[in-house]
């Protein structure tokens, strides 16, 4: 048996074979018993590959699919209401600040660090002073 | 129901849809997965990120490819995914989980088409990934030779050659089973 016939008998499987080689691979399959046997053994082996796929996961798949989305989705809104309260806790802070530099400069007060915040202003220099 | 209308509902925030729509493409991912990654938790944890990430992409789902082919394309490229991590712990550990769970689930009491099925298992896992993918898709799925092409973005011939070394592999590791059934 050609190795030839062999690889056009596979192939006649999932392919579409020209005119010549069909004829080439018809007229093997007529003379040659161990083709027509190879033959038989591939059109087995597909039919038990195809019967014996194993086609089902462990029971409940659906309701450990669905578990798994709901946690998702708790997980989902978790975050999101975080993220909604650090907007307005930002947005609030913001809003502070300029409220005080607003009335700073309104009441003619200095707008400097420590009127601002109520704490003096430290340079790197009174730091080292106050080390020595 | 068709699977349109349940799309549309579970779009529309209705779970037990979608719940329907998972049960009736569970066999077919599962074929795909089992297929590829041998019937382990880690199939079971693919198969359930396959329907997540469908689930996700709900409202971007258009539809342009049936349901069941673009769940295939999602089973095989996260299976495929799941082996790369696979071969990449092996690395560190050297012997494969697989091959335990083969040898423990072996009893001499299981019925002869679990036996069969366990075989075929076997020897599916035995081949390379990318034959593997093209085996799963044509011989389980029963994918045409071009839609398999498609799901896996590799040219006709590629899946053509790779199918006929995939099946010459199969008969040599199948070859008891066969000699049977002949």
């Amino acid at each position: 048996m050609k190795p030839d016939w062999v690889n056009l008998l596979i192939r006649s499987f999932d392919s579409k074979l020209s005119k010549n080689e069909r004829a080439e691979l018809e007229n093997a399959l007529q003379n040659s018993q161990e083709l027509r046997e190879e033959k038989k053994r591939l059109e087995t082996m597909r039919g038990v590959i195809a019967r014996s796929a194993d086609r089902s996961f462990k029971p409940f798949f659906a309701a450990r699919v669905m578990r798994r989305i709901d946690a998702a989705a708790n997980q989902q809104e978790f975050i999101e209401s975080l993220s909604w309260m650090f907007r307005r806790v930002v947005l609030a802070g913001a809003l502070s600040v300029i409220l005080l530099f607003a009335s700073a400069l309104l009441t003619g007060r200095a707008s400097s660090f420590s009127t601002l915040f109520g704490m003096p202003q430290v340079t790197i220099e009174d730091t080292l002073q106050l080390e020595d | 129901m068709t699977d349109h209308d349940l799309i549309e509902r579970a779009r529309d925030g209705d779970n037990r849809a979608f719940a329907e729509l998972v049960k009736r493409y569970e066999s077919q991912v599962a074929a795909v997965v089992i297929g590829m990654l041998g019937n382990s938790d880690y199939a079971d944890d693919v198969g359930q990120e396959v329907f997540i990430r469908f689930y996700k992409a709900l409202h971007g789902f258009r539809g342009d490819a049936a349901l069941g082919t673009y769940l295939t394309r999602i089973a095989i490229n996260l299976s495929l995914n799941e082996l790369k991590r696979r071969k990449r712990r092996l690395f560190f550990y050297s012997k494969s989980e697989n091959d335990k769970s083969i040898l423990e689930s072996k009893t001499d009491e299981q019925p002869d088409s679990f036996e069969n099925q366990e075989l075929v298992q076997q020897a599916l896992q035995k081949l390379e990934p990318q034959f593997r993918a093209v085996a799963v898709l044509r011989l389980i799925e029963g994918y045409s030779t071009e839609e398999t092409a498609q799901a896996l973005k590799v040219p006709l011939g590629t899946v053509l050659s790779r199918l006929s070394r995939a099946q010459k592999k199969l008969q040599e590791y199948l070859r008891p089973l066969l000699q049977e059934a002949v």
